[in-house]
């Protein structure tokens, strides 16, 4: 049997406090197949977005064993991790990230800028991906100067310039009304009928619904 | 990430705060430009130091008549009028004959004497002023003739009534006319020009002594047999009586590693026989090494006082740098999202902030070199600028956004990226 795109084994993570160490997952274990759309959901503090993060290789286990496509990378240096996030892995936020200074088509492309590509291989994609989530004629736009579903489908344009095989998205909706949510669902969904794996954290029940799988952490541990 | 990527992000991200990025270059930019200042006065004056010492001659010892403390006091005490008497001071005749024949190692010996005699071109009367000496002033002073030819052994044993003019004593005498065989009125006696000589400039202890550009060269023995030993200079209602055979005595030498004994030598002698200290001795090329060493410490202050400003300036660019980074948190998190290395990351701001000093440094030595010109215009001398000012100004600018930016760039590197991604 073929091993789990993602497979992370008791993992444990605890951040050093001034008052004592935080322990934000306990025991942590979990496979991820690829081509999965999974929501991940729990209380606020519930260790869900740290989660998230460790398995986007920015955070690092203080315990425990985390594989990416048979891989252990927790060995791994910075640069190396680095390399793998920027190419196997989009980040889609809350608050959308995006650079203020930077146009529409420039925030895409900064995704390529770590990856080792230049403007002229990814510049047709980003224009693609820009037209696909409907902004083809923002290209030259600021961020200022979008709405907020604008901005999110920037950022899931972005997200994809480098064709990942695993989007990770924390609280994707959180910012956006009912409808402009409901559309970037779809967007999301529709890359993971691409064979995209989607890994959503979200307080949205209704969202989670929409996902094949639903994970629920409570106290930093996987209560179902 | 490539670095050509980075500077050209680092110089957007610049340009985006162009009030703010102004204001934390400034201290750069007179850092810089206070090395460019200091190094070119430094250079003026070094160059003016120079020439004026070597114009003495590097191989020679200077021996020069002064005026005994005891004659200065008493012209003092009678209320700084000049004294109604005559003074009997300084070197001799004789002490120029003497140091020849005790001191063999001295190539040549070249008196000099000034002579307070008015000279007049045709009836009016001139300020050129009038030095009796010797054949070997060509030689010894590495004064060349111009035009015609220098006083030459027979005028001094016949005490010849000729004379050669230094180059602006020329152009005042006959500013149309070329002098060669015209008379000029020395003292109320004509004297044959025979020679014109080139530009020298002002020596050394040129306050003291007649400039030889502005001055008529006669011979020693004419001098004497002319206008006697005596010389009496009149004002409205006193009269200063000087009985100063020699004003100047050079000596020459083969080679500068016998200048301190010889010196000394000559200090000796010169003390055993003036008990009234009214001779003192001079080696210029002692003076060359003392005005280094002066130069060097007068670069230390000076160093020193620019090392401060760009401290302060870097400091300046460190706080910017601290204060953009906490600005741009979230965009370091997003970045590291997005695959940046934490290396990616220091190069970024590392990149903004030599950026921002490279500019700094480029102004700096715009406003350094401004500064230089507005000051040697103001001070009337010619602006010199050390090669090395340049590369050092930029160099030291570029060293100062490393150092200064290292440590905000680390920080900005070193951050969590999920906190910094949370921090917005």
């Amino acid at each position: 049997m073929p091993p789990s795109l993602i497979e992370v084994e008791s993992i444990r993570k605890e951040y050093p406090m001034p008052g004592g160490a935080v322990q934000a997952l306990r025991s942590v274990t979990l496979a991820f197949e690829a081509g999965e759309l999974v929501s991940i959901v729990g209380a606020s503090g519930s260790g869900k977005s740290t989660l998230l993060y460790l398995l986007g290789l920015l955070v690092t286990p203080t315990e425990g064993v985390y594989r990416y496509g048979g891989r252990e990378v927790q060995a791994l240096s910075d640069a190396e991790r680095s390399r793998l996030r920027g190419r196997q892995i989009g980040f889609i936020f809350q608050s959308f990230h995006l650079v203020p200074q930077l146009s529409v088509l420039q925030n895409v492309l900064l995704s390529a800028r770590y990856a080792g590509n230049g403007n002229g291989k990814t510049g047709g994609r980003a224009r693609e991906l820009l037209e696909r989530v409907g902004l083809a004629k923002r290209l030259t736009h600021r961020p200022a100067e979008l709405s907020s579903g604008e901005m999110q489908r920037t950022a899931i344009a972005r997200a994809l310039l480098m064709d990942p095989q695993v989007i990770l998205a924390d609280e994707p909706t959180g910012n956006l009304d009912e409808k402009t949510g409901a559309e970037v669902i779809a967007l999301l969904e529709e890359f993971h009928q691409e064979g995209k794996t989607v890994i959503i954290v979200t307080h949205n029940l209704k969202l989670a619904e929409r996902t094949r799988r639903k994970i629920t952490i409570a106290n930093g541990e996987v209560a179902s | 990430m490539s670095h050509i990527t980075s500077w050209r992000e680092a110089f957007l991200n610049l340009l985006l705060h162009k009030a703010r990025s102004t204001l934390a270059i400034l201290g750069i930019v007179f850092g810089v430009a206070s090395v460019i200042c200091m190094l070119s006065v430094s250079e003026v004056a070094r160059r003016d130091a120079v020439s004026r010492i070597e114009r003495m001659g590097l191989k020679n010892i200077i021996l020069d008549s002064v005026k005994p403390s005891k004659i200065r006091q008493k012209e003092e005490n009678q209320g700084g009028e000049e004294s109604s008497g005559v003074a009997q001071y300084g070197l001799t005749r004789e002490d120029v004959k003497l140091l020849a024949a005790t001191l063999p190692v001295i190539e040549k010996i070249l008196p000099i004497r000034m002579v307070w005699k008015e000279v007049f071109g045709g009836l009016k009367k001139t300020e050129v002023g009038v030095l009796a000496t010797t054949s070997d002033y060509p030689a010894v002073m590495e004064h060349a003739v111009r035009h015609g030819r220098f006083l030459a052994p027979l005028d001094e044993i016949h005490a010849q009534p000729v004379c050669v003019l230094g180059h602006d004593a020329a152009q005042t005498l006959f500013p149309l006319a070329d002098p060669l065989d015209r008379f000029v009125t020395i003292g109320g006696a004509p004297f044959r020009v025979v020679g014109v000589m080139m530009r020298k400039g002002q020596s050394g202890s040129g306050e003291d002594f007649a400039n030889p550009d502005q001055s008529a060269f006669i011979p020693l023995a004419t001098s004497f047999a002319r206008f006697g030993a005596y010389q009496v200079r009149n004002s409205d209602d006193t009269f200063e009586g000087t009985k100063l055979e020699v004003n100047r005595a050079v000596l020459q030498m083969a080679d500068t590693s016998i200048l301190g004994p010889t010196a000394q030598a000559a200090r000796n002698l010169m003390e055993k026989r003036h008990r009234q200290k009214d001779v003192q001795v001079t080696i210029p090329f002692h003076l060359l090494a003392e005005h280094q060493r002066t130069e060097r410490i007068f670069l230390w202050v000076m160093g020193s006082l620019a090392a401060v400003s760009l401290l302060v300036g870097g400091i300046g660019i460190m706080n910017i740098m601290l204060a953009n980074i906490a600005e741009r948190r979230s965009e370091v998190g997003l970045r590291r999202a997005l695959g940046a290395t934490r290396g990616d990351i220091l190069r970024l701001f590392l990149a903004e902030s030599t950026l921002l000093c490279t500019l700094g440094g480029l102004l700096g030595l715009a406003v350094g070199v401004g500064l230089a010109l507005g000051v040697g215009n103001l001070a009337g001398w010619a602006v010199a600028f050390k090669p090395i000012a340049f590369p050092l100004g930029l160099g030291v600018a570029v060293l100062a956004g490393l150092v200064f930016g290292t440590l905000p760039a680390r920080q900005a590197a070193r951050q969590d990226p999920v906190l910094a991604l949370r921090s917005e």
